[in-house]
């Protein structure tokens, strides 16, 4: 009886015991999904620039888009210079974007149409991230983990709430 | 029934009147195998209320004794218990009674207090309870109380909150399912109503008792999954100088991501403490130092505790005890790790936290034995907790509360066979936070119980208890606690027993009151005045048997039954974070609710084997649980199914070799939303527990040295796991313990 009780306990020990947790592979954090544009495109000169972006902050507002963009609680992808845009007239594009682990309570496409560039009367929001119909959904971006299989519609003709 | 309560209240009355004259017996208790005189053995007089412990000479006097035939029974831990039958007690002192007790190495503790309030023995108990002794807590170099509670059977501890038989989950910090006393009154803080392990003196303490279960038909409030009674040591009869050190050296982690420091960490505790009596009165004073640099970044803490008793015997049947014990500390405050792969450093929010408190109480205890069949006993504690953090980075959260706690317990014996406890309790909080805000509350109690010992076999018990709570502005609120259980001896070796059980916990001002903005986990946490108390009923079976002189079995079954479990649910909304703003915003936002009914059923076998010529113990316990959500038809959250605890203990002259292992199977569900918003990184990371630790110590006394060295090797195997999710436990650990006394 003791030695079939020392035996189960032995086993038991040796046989399940294996050092535990172990490290996981390092991941860079980042956004990843597909972008499709279901509507006519517009003449490219209207069209001079197009980002994704992943905001921290929500509402966002002409008082806090800049700083925002500034003090990165605004991703802006592919880059933030007037030299980078996402794919003009590609009508299904996907993105990998990496971005900082936080909580994104406002993720879409922003396109610039004016010259004016820090006037935000030179941008319009033209697809979001939904949670419904118009309302934004929120992701939140862990440490070692992308967050894929978001799917951002874009349509240049009926735009969603703008937020400035 | 008016006529018995009448005869019951004259009976009192006429022993109050009694004068406590009678007989004496006197004795002396030896080592069956040395000869040796034994010192602290527990003499009781069966069917009556009276008792005394052995003195340095092994001596004990029992005066005020009917003079009749007695039975008394003799127990110490380490020995088997000695009944000694048709013992004469006489008017004027006749010569010693002889006893002896026979040396085992397995860990017998016979008379326990908590279970009924009072002094009986283990085996009369209706319901399970397990025994933690200061010689197990000094063995394995227990710096906190909670180390301690990890090698209890069907007991779990996920981070700082325990878990007996399933009955607790993880609340992050506030509440707690399972009722700590200290010294048999309440010990919880009065802000978030939590355990907090360092305030508990654990180098002044003389055992535990851990019932499994619930209590509160005894004991009140949070009592719903069990209790736990932590006794501080009484004063010796001989004045004693002692001292303590241990220092203890954290060893490599398996992955050179988690090695964030360059030199060592250590973890190191000093303690000094002296005993003395003058005349009737004696006192016990320790001041401790501990200094752990901690495996993880910010986890590092600093603390002083200072514990004093003093005692008067008053006269022969009254005695005062007065009891001071302060911790101050300061602590970082790691709540989670960056993620799997910085499973050594916090999350970055948190790095720079600290959180400095000061607690400590004051209690003061009046005992009187009336007589032969009657004691009371008055007791009140004033418990204060401060503390501040600054863990959020932006603001600093402060807390202060005051609880004021009484309790008068009668204890009488309507017959040598027919024990009858009551009495009354009050509790009063005052908390002002900036985190729960300001509030009062007040509580009342009492309480009744009534033990029948049938043809020397059954013991029946039945009682209640009825608390009122109010807190703050909100409605009062009134809860009923019954409960009933008997033993029963089938054999002199074995015993059956069965009982049921309420408990029930009021929500804490934490809970009812909490509202944070700027918490470290990026919550928002809205208050929820409208909470109602949870409930539990708990129904036990179970039996004891010795097989043999080498073999003991213990098996239970039980079921318990939860309701209006209280527990954080987190959801993203719109909200205004301060009247000023003009916006709702979307955040992560907490609220406590009474969201979850669940029923947990389970068993239990404990097994103490003794082997080669008894100089080798063996416990075992094992637990399996089935833990349900009844509201979402799933498993609990944060409960293991199954846990195993082994130790053996070497005992030879003055030589000890010990081991524990315990496993526990990995957690099948955690809180999913928990980890999703606040964010913990790999918060789902988690495996099975499987812990070994090793140590030998020797009594230096045969050196002429009054001085005992040991070491210690925990987690022997360097597993890597956590018990609360994004928190890494300790690696293997090389400690060396060195204590005596003059």
């Amino acid at each position: 009886m003791k030695s079939l009780l020392l035996s189960v306990l032995l086993i038991v020990l040796l046989t399940s015991c294996d050092g535990g947790l172990t490290l996981p592979p390092l991941i860079e954090p980042a956004l990843e999904g597909t972008i499709t544009v279901q509507s006519p495109w517009p003449p490219q000169d209207s069209v001079k620039n197009l980002w994704l972006f992943a905001s921290q902050i929500f509402p966002v507002d002409s008082a806090n888009i800049f700083s925002g963009i500034f003090s990165g609680s605004i991703i802006i992808y592919p880059g933030l210079s007037l030299d980078s845009t996402l794919a003009y007239n590609v009508n299904v594009q996907t993105f990998h974007a990496k971005v900082p682990p936080a909580t994104y309570y406002y993720i879409g496409i922003l396109a610039r149409h004016g010259d004016q560039f820090l006037e935000t009367s030179s941008y319009r929001v033209v697809g979001i991230l939904e949670e419904g119909p118009g309302q934004p959904r929120t992701v939140i971006v862990r440490n070692d983990e992308v967050v894929s299989g978001l799917q951002i519609t874009v349509d240049f003709y009926n735009l969603p709430p703008q937020p400035f | 029934m008016k006529r018995s309560i009448t005869i019951v209240v004259c009976q009192l009355l006429f022993c109050f009147a009694a004068n406590a004259q009678g007989g004496i017996v006197q004795g002396v208790v030896r080592d069956e195998e040395s000869g040796t005189p034994l010192e602290g053995a527990n003499v009781i007089v069966r069917g009556t209320l009276l008792g005394a412990a052995t003195d340095r000479n092994g001596q004990f006097t029992i005066r005020g004794l009917p003079q009749r035939s007695l039975t008394i029974v003799v127990s110490m831990v380490g020995f088997r218990p000695a009944v000694v039958e048709n013992v004469q007690a006489t008017e004027s002192p006749q010569p010693m009674l002889q006893i002896t007790l026979r040396p085992t190495p397995i860990p017998m503790e016979q008379i326990v207090v908590t279970a009924s309030r009072r002094e009986q023995d283990l085996r009369e108990v209706p319901a399970s309870l397990a025994v933690i002794t200061a010689r197990s807590i000094s063995d394995r170099n227990i710096t906190t109380m909670d180390e301690a509670m990890r090698y209890v059977p069907g007991v779990t501890v996920l981070q700082d909150q325990v878990n007996i038989r399933g009955s607790s989950g993880y609340s992050r910090g506030v509440g707690s399912r399972v009722l700590l006393l200290l010294d048999g009154l309440p010990f919880l803080t009065g802000d978030t109503g939590e355990i907090n392990w360092e305030a508990i003196p654990v180098r002044d303490v003389e055992r535990v008792e851990v019932i499994k279960g619930a209590g509160s038909a005894l004991y009140g409030s949070s009592a719903l999954g069990g209790v736990i009674n932590v006794l501080t040591r009484t004063v010796p009869e001989q004045a004693e100088f002692r001292f303590r050190l241990s220092s203890g050296l954290y060893d490599r982690m398996r992955f050179d991501e988690w090695n964030w420091y360059s030199k060592e960490r250590f973890r190191s505790e000093a303690t000094l403490g002296f005993a003395g009596t003058v005349g009737p009165a004696g006192i016990v004073a320790g001041i401790g130092r501990s200094v752990d640099e901690s495996y993880r970044d910010n986890d590092a803490y600093h603390r002083w505790t200072v514990f004093a008793k003093g005692q008067i015997d008053v006269s022969e049947t009254r005695q005062v005890s007065v009891v001071l014990n302060v911790l101050n500390r300061t602590h970082g405050n790691f709540i989670w790790w960056k993620s799997l792969r910085e499973a050594t450093k916090p999350a970055e929010i948190q790095r720079n936290g600290r959180v400095r408190s000061t607690r400590g109480n004051v209690s003061v205890a009046f005992r009187e034995t009336v007589s032969e069949r009657l004691f009371y006993v008055v007791k009140g504690m004033y418990f204060g907790n401060f503390w501040k953090d600054d863990s959020a980075g932006y603001e600093m959260n402060v807390s202060t509360s005051h609880r004021i706690q009484t309790d008068v317990q009668f204890t009488y014996a309507v017959a040598g066979n027919n024990f009858l406890t009551f009495g009354v309790a009050a509790n009063a909080d005052d908390v002002e936070s900036n985190l729960f805000g300001t509030h009062g509350g007040y509580g009342l109690a009492a309480y009744v119980q009534d033990e029948w010992r049938f043809a020397e076999k059954a013991n029946l018990t039945g009682g209640a208890r009825l608390d009122v709570q109010k807190v703050s502005m909100l409605a009062a609120a009134a809860k009923l606690s019954p409960k009933a259980g008997v033993s029963y001896s089938i054999s002199p070796s074995t015993t059956v027993r069965a009982s049921l059980g309420a408990g029930f916990r009021y929500p804490s001002i934490g809970e009812l009151f909490v509202s944070s903005s700027t918490n470290v986990s990026q919550l928002v946490i809205l208050p929820n005045p409208n909470l109602k108390p949870e409930t539990s009923l708990t129904g036990e079976i179970g039996g004891f048997t010795r097989i043999s002189d080498n073999l003991e079995i213990d098996v239970a079954g039980f079921w318990n039954e939860f309701d209006n479990l209280i527990e954080p649910s987190v959801t993203i909304r719109p909200v205004r974070l301060s009247p000023s703003d003009t916006a709702d915003v979307n955040r992560a936002v907490a609220e406590f609710g009474n969201i979850t009914r669940a029923r947990i059923v389970g068993a239990e076998l404990g097994l103490r084997i003794t082997w080669v010529e008894r100089l080798v113990a063996t416990d075992i316990g094992y637990t399996v649980l089935w833990p349900e959500d009844l509201s979402q038809n799933a498993i609990l959250k944060f409960r293991s199914r199954h846990t195993l605890h082994a130790s053996t203990n070497l005992t030879w002259g003055p030589y000890r070799i010990s081991g524990d292992y315990r496993f526990i199977s990995r957690v099948e569900r955690v809180d999913d939303q928990l980890i999703a918003l606040a964010p913990i990184v790999h918060g789902h990371a988690r495996v099975p527990i499987h812990v070994l630790d090793l140590r030998a110590s020797a009594a230096l006394a045969s050196l002429g040295l009054p001085l005992r060295i040991g070491v210690n090797v925990t987690n022997v195997l360097n597993y890597h796991y956590v018990e609360l999710i994004g928190n890494l436990a300790p690696p293997r650990m090389y400690s060396l313990v060195l204590e005596g006394s003059l």
